[in-house]
């Protein structure tokens, strides 16, 4: 051994990533062909596990030798390297995938027919697109990631469909197919989506940001805003447009099965694995032309006409100047004499207005439903991200590079699920962008943006040496137009007031004016009474409340105490039908707030206290909830039959592991590349438990979803104690299992609250603020930025995964749905920013009202249906007013035929569901305008010393 | 004014609640709760469910004269968290029984607090066999049958069409891979190439999806999918110049599935196998006529499953023994509903009766039935 040791050094160290990788790539390529290797020998492998941590070796040792090459190349080398590294780690995923092939004795066929991939790739640019440049363009100009771009582009689509049903167009959608393509109702669509929704943008920009922006609200506070306006705005559509999917056909001739350009084409199969005979490569050309639909080249052509005029107007107009300035520094700009607040709405504008119209587009495509537009924001991020984030050509340039990645791997994924008894396989497509992106930013941690900018730049120098002929002419036209236009707008505006004013709208008002106060009444009588009490009291102590400072430790206590009484009795006040029910009811309020709590104390130990914006809480929960769900769910349902108890520790500490190993790779990337990386790993993970038949337990059919696992204490909770419990609270029988969950996960959030806290006082907590404020000075005195960060990260998803485990726990099954975003991270993500970051008693108090919002809309959803639930009466008038909305007001905007569409039934109802989900936004959006800062901020710690200090922030 | 603004909103919500203390007793009514998926992955389909459950309500009111039937509709959101909440509230507002939920994870978490409470739970669209195996302490029931038995139908629809090489293209969620994977179990060869994706619009590609089928060279197609993407991918194969024979399952086996084309073209051709009625029953007849009359969604899916979901819980309800688990197994005993004769093991699954075999041409007819014991047989 010595010998060895001492030989081993002896090896320059700038080689040894050679002996690694030469290592990994014999052993896997022993493992993967013959079924030998160190991870067979071991024998604790078996299976198709084996085979994936195989192949994994295989592109491990790839990576290796990419991240060698790329490091050690200089200038045009190392942009060759780059270029070559996705063509090199393709081949080398075809040749690991041959190598197991003929290991297992198969043969596959990966079908690359080149205008199917080359067309689908487009058409995925072009839709990616549609979401993308909005999103980039407010990135640029108001600085936040804007979650409600993709509900815009779908509120396009819709416009498209009023347009469609309007009396004027109608006719053209319903005509029969004459052979003969008529443009105008898609144009006009289109046209009337970019200008709809880009005032419905300013709109929203006006009345939700500015107030935002005037109080200096952080990034993030923007951002989740506009996850409370998506969720209105989805609302909005589900309750004009209800649930049901709706085709958008422009003519009828647009639509047939014959409405497509054929495309010559060739094939290329890849023959993979035990071939006899057969080439590696078969190129077969005669085979029938591939058919793109003209709709999708209009959302092609579409998309690129309205980006290109984008450029135009960034570029070459006085308006793209200023935005420019404005993007670059807001108070240089606006010191200049620009009007910063008239660039944000021309900003808001024009990004709303481009995604309108891609909607509009796409709604030839696609059929159209209220929940399109989710699949495209994820992907519509990735390409931000990997497109720079705020440049339009770089976001052009990554959209294409995403459509390609993802065409590319779809036939390889779909030969290599037939081959592996995978079918699922063809699911990870939607993920490969996500894969992608991740390698790139593993390899150029600034991003593939940086380099794009880094070579503008200088190309800008040298443009600047030949005076470029100014484009004067062409600035003062757009200046002149749009004033034009302005005045026009005007004008129309003041006219239709005067007719309205007279007659329309006075009776409107009249109207609207009667339902609220019948509204008003009915409330009244209902809640007159405790009205009185309830305002003495309010009027007793909102001036003591008022004087307390909720930044000082003692106020923030105070205020806590406020909050959480009000919220306990808002649970108690809760309407239930028996006793026991009440008791089941409270459990789960409670168990959920133990796992909300958990889950957003991980996130503020990432992102309040260390700085790192991790938008994969659900990654590290999942993990705690698939490992707990697979390791105890019994042996022949395909699980492993262990124990809760080593399964949760397990599950916690492989959390942790992951967490720590993820940090070194990911930590120096700026935030809005961690936050892409980490949802990107919460998407795998999702995907994964849809496609990849190991992570399926609980049936012996192995069918999707993780079920029938083991949950803790159960067998002992039911052996007795249940009754003892029962009758000592006072219930007629046993006390609901629910009960020892909700114990369970309240004390684990309290036991994980003390040590967070512990931990967080200690010189470490001092050190990872520290990081937080300021890494280099960080690093400066002597910290290991990187060290304490993966520390950080572990700790995090070490405490997500135990909330994990116990979310499995409370929903006895694990799906695939479980962990959309939507549904676990971004609303960790509002109860994170509405509670006050930094600091985990607004963590345990965001986690309470979001868990308690639904259970009170809950109430007012059901109420509709029997008279004797509270709210009953309430509906009548909801509907009266709805009525009023789509009829009396919308009359003005849409046709007869498109409220009919919508109801079929005659009768126009407002699904309470919907309402649900406008005002859980509506609660997000109103408690960060009522505290940007979040309920309860984090104490700063102020030295008691005379003059400004602890001022700068 | 901020802590007083948000004192007020505190203290407003709390007066709510107690005005809900205030009244809530219960009249000699029955409240049926349904989990609809009014949110999420598949809400296109919640107008159907509640339309039919709806129709059924509307039916049980004119004829069981003295009692008063009322649907609690609820969203479950297609997740196991949101639909447990749910179930939750619906248990809170009185109700006997829940119907739902469509989606398994949804119902598996729903379960779990149905099961604590004593509400039964009779699920008209969750077809994993997990569903089966839930600790459910006997309160789980539901009346579409698992995957298993369908995929065997379609194995004998498509060998009985000659065709010899199929294509098996279906949807990432546990309806689509649960039947694919029953149809590569019992299918006598490899099947010519599987491809999976998911039906959320916007995440997949139909042309991409066709063009896959053609390139493998597969002979037919089998498509396990819902409407709106059913229809797009049929379109897209069609439009690629696919000609073999495309199979389907239920979640296309309806007259209306034609509407989801623009062009009728397309549709033409498509065979498809769905539940089959009881034998000389009239109730999917009276069911269909009754859910058109009503202006129920054209493009619903598991409608009749809903509409016998609620009839039988409401049934059930109305024996009023001490169990309502031994009602339910009583009323689904050999229950003659509009989605086929139902009875209840002791899993609270059902067998089904069999199969119909329809095709579309484009007028959508169902001339074949398939049943376990005697295969393919003309009707």
């Amino acid at each position: 051994m010595a010998f060895l040791s001492n030989n081993f050094r002896k090896i320059h160290i700038a080689h040894s990533w050679l002996i690694l990788s030469l290592f990994l790539f014999i052993d896997s390529y022993i493992g993967l062909r013959f079924g030998s290797g160190l991870l067979s020998w071991s024998g604790i492998l078996k299976g198709d596990i084996l085979w994936i941590l195989q192949s994994l070796e295989m592109m491990a040792f790839g990576i290796v030798i990419v991240n060698k090459a790329v490091k050690s190349s200089t200038g045009k080398f190392k942009a060759l390297a780059l270029v070559a590294t996705p063509v090199f780690l393709f081949l080398l995923a075809l040749f690991t995938l041959d190598t197991l092939l003929k290991g297992k004795e198969i043969t596959t066929i990966f079908y690359y027919n080149l205008s199917s991939i080359s067309l689908s790739a487009l058409y995925w640019s072009a839709a990616y697109m549609t979401v993308a440049v909005g999103l980039a363009l407010t990135y640029k100009v108001q600085k936040y990631g804007n979650f409600a771009q993709a509900e815009i582009m779908l509120l396009g689509s819709y416009v498209a469909l009023i347009m469609m049903w309007s009396d004027m167009f109608f006719p053209i959608s319903d005509a029969s197919s004459d052979g003969i393509l008529n443009y105008r109702l898609l144009v006009a669509s289109a046209i009337s989506a970019f200008v709809i929704c880009g005032f419905v943008g300013v709109i929203i920009d006006k009345s939700v940001y500015k107030p935002l922006r005037k109080r200096f609200a952080s990034a993030q506070v923007l951002m989740i805003t506009s996850l409370g306006v998506a969720m209105v705005i989805r609302a909005i559509l589900y309750m004009r447009f209800s649930a049901k999917t709706f085709r958008f056909i422009p003519d009828k001739d647009w639509r047939l099965l014959s409405s497509n350009v054929e495309v010559p084409t060739q094939r290329v199969d890849v023959v993979v694995g035990s071939r006899v005979e057969e080439p590696f490569i078969n190129i077969v050309s005669n085979i029938g032309p591939y058919g793109f639909s003209y709709s999708k080249i209009a959302l092609v052509v579409g998309v690129l006409i309205a980006i290109s005029l984008l450029m135009f107007i960034m570029h070459k107009t006085i308006l793209g100047k200023k935005m420019r300035a404005v993007s670059d520094n807001p108070d240089l700009a606006s010191t200049s004499g620009i009007n910063v607040e008239n660039i944000h709405s021309a900003s808001s504008f024009l990004s709303a207005g481009i995604s309108g119209l891609g909607g509009a587009l796409l709604a030839a495509i696609l059929p159209v439903n209220p929940e399109l537009g989710l699949s495209l924001l994820l992907p519509a991020f990735a390409v931000i991200v990997l497109g720079s984030i705020t440049s339009i050509p770089g976001v052009i340039l990554a959209a294409f590079i995403i459509g390609i990645v993802r065409a590319i791997s779809e036939p390889l994924l779909i030969g290599a699920g037939n081959a592996l008894d995978r079918p699922t396989a063809g699911g990870f497509a939607e993920v490969m962008p996500f894969i992608f992106l991740i390698g790139v930013l593993l390899l150029m941690p600034s991003g593939l943006g940086n380099a794009l900018h880094k070579w503008n730049v200088s190309r800008f120098k040298n443009l600047e040496k030949q005076k470029r002929k100014s484009l004067f002419f062409v600035t003062d036209l757009f200046e002149v137009f749009s004033r034009f236009l302005t005045i026009a707008v005007n004008l129309v505006v003041q006219r239709l007031m005067i007719i309205k004013s007279h007659r329309l709208f006075l009776i409107y008002i009249i109207q609207v004016k009667s339902y609220i106060l019948e509204l008003y009444f009915e409330v009244l009588n209902r809640i007159g009474s405790y009205l009185q009490i309830v305002l003495n009291m309010a009027k007793w102590s909102t001036p003591q409340l008022l004087k307390i400072d909720k930044e000082t430790n003692r106020g923030s206590w105070i205020f806590f105490g406020v909050l959480l009484f009000g919220l306990i009795l808002i649970s108690i006040l809760l309407p239930s039908v028996s006793y026991y029910t009440k008791v089941m009811q409270i459990a789960r309020i409670v168990a959920l707030l133990g796992i909300f709590s958990l889950l957003s104390f991980s996130l503020n130990i990432h992102s309040g206290f260390t700085g790192m914006t991790n938008f994969g809480v659900i990654f590290f929960a999942g993990i705690g909830a698939v490992l707990v769900g697979i390791l105890s769910a019994p042996i022949e349902t395909n699980g492993y039959g262990w124990g809760t108890l080593e399964a949760t520790i397990f599950a916690v500490l492989l959390a942790a592991i992951i967490g720590w190993l993820i940090a070194y790779p990911t930590a120096r990337l700026r935030t809005d590349y961690f936050a892409i990386v980490t949802i990107s790993l919460g998407e795998i993970l999702r995907i994964s438990l849809q496609a990849e038949p190991l992570l399926r337990a609980g049936t012996v059919t192995s069918a999707m979803g993780i079920s029938n696992y083991e949950l803790p204490f159960k067998d002992w909770w039911n052996s007795g104690f249940a009754d003892s419990v029962g009758s000592f609270i006072g219930l007629p029988g046993q006390a609901p299992y629910v009960l020892l969950l909700a114990t369970l996960s309240i004390s684990l959030c309290f036991l994980t609250w003390w040590i967070i806290s512990l931990l967080l006082s200690s010189p470490w907590g001092r050190i990872l603020k520290s990081i937080r404020e300021d890494e280099e000075v960080s690093q400066h005195h002597g910290h290991n930025i990187l060290s304490h960060k993966a520390a950080s990260l572990a700790l995090g998803a070490a405490i997500a995964a135990l909330g994990g485990a116990l979310w499995a726990w409370l929903n006895t099954a694990v799906w695939p749905d479980f962990m959309s975003p939507i549904r676990s991270t971004f609303l960790i993500w509002a109860v994170f920013i509405v509670g006050g970051k930094g600091n985990n008693k607004g963590m345990f108090i965001g986690a309470f009202i979001i868990v308690l919002v639904e259970f009170i809309f809950n109430v007012l959803v059901v109420s509709r249906s029997s008279s004797d639930l509270i709210f009953h009466s309430l509906t009548t008038y909801i509907d009266k007013i709805f009525g009023w909305i789509i009829y009396d007001l919308g009359g003005l905007i849409w046709s007869e035929r498109s409220i009919i569409e919508a109801f079929p039934k005659g009768t126009v109802i407002l699904e309470l569901s919907y309402l649900k989900l406008a005002l859980i936004g509506l609660v997000i959006i109103v408690a960060l305008r009522i505290a940007p800062k979040g309920l309860l901020p984090e104490i700063l710690f102020k030295p008691k010393r005379k003059g400004k200090a602890g001022e700068n922030e | 004014m901020k802590i007083k603004t948000i004192y007020l909103v505190v203290l407003s919500l709390a007066i709510f609640a107690l005005a809900a203390m205030a009244c809530g007793s219960s009249g000699g009514t029955y409240k049926i709760g349904l989990l609809s998926p009014q949110t999420g992955p598949i809400a296109v389909y919640a107008p159907g469910f509640e339309d039919a459950a709806n129709v059924a309500i509307a039916e049980l009111n004119d004829n069981e004269e003295g009692n008063v039937f009322e649907l609690v509709v609820v969203d479950s959101g297609c997740d196991g968290t949101q639909a447990a909440t749910a179930a939750q509230t619906l248990i809170d507002s009185g109700v006997v029984g829940i119907v739902g939920a469509a989606c398994s994870g949804a119902t598996l978490g729903a379960i779990a607090v149905a099961a604590e409470a004593g509400i039964p739970m009779v699920s008209y669209a969750s077809t994993s066999p997990a569903v089966t195996t839930a600790s459910d302490n006997g309160y789980l029931f539901r009346v579409v049958p698992s995957d298993a038995q369908q995929a065997i139908a379609l194995t004998a629809v498509v060998a009985d069409g000659g065709d010899t090489n199929p294509a098996v293209v279906y949807m990432t969620n546990d309806y689509g891979s649960g039947l694919a994977d029953n149809f590569a179990a019992n299918w006598s060869g490899d099947a010519c190439t599987t491809n999976a994706y998911d039906p959320t619009e916007g995440s997949y590609d139909a042309s991409t999806i066709a063009q896959s089928v053609i390139d493998a060279g597969c002979d037919s197609a089998v498509l396990i999918s819902y409407a709106t993407d059913g229809a797009a991918i049929i379109e897209a194969l069609k439009g690629q110049g696919f000609s073999g024979t495309i199979y389907g399952a239920d979640g296309i086996a309806d007259a209306a599935f034609a509407d989801a084309f623009t062009d009728a073209a397309a549709v033409a051709g498509v065979i498809a196998t769905k539940p089959r009625p009881g034998a000389e029953s009239s109730v999917q007849a009276t069911f269909n006529s009754a859910y058109s009359a009503a202006g129920g969604d054209a493009e619903g899916i598991y409608t009749h499953e809903t509409y016998d979901a609620v009839k039988i819980i409401a049934h059930a309800a109305l024996e009023g023994s001490d169990d309502i688990r031994d009602d339910l197994a009583s009323v689904g005993s050999n229950y003659d509903g509009a989605s086929g004769v139902h009875t209840f093991d002791s899993n609270g699954d059902v067998a089904g009766t069999g199969y119909e075999v329809c095709q579309f041409d484009p007028a959508f007819t169902c001339t074949r039935v398939w049943t376990a014991s005697g295969g393919l047989a003309s009707q």
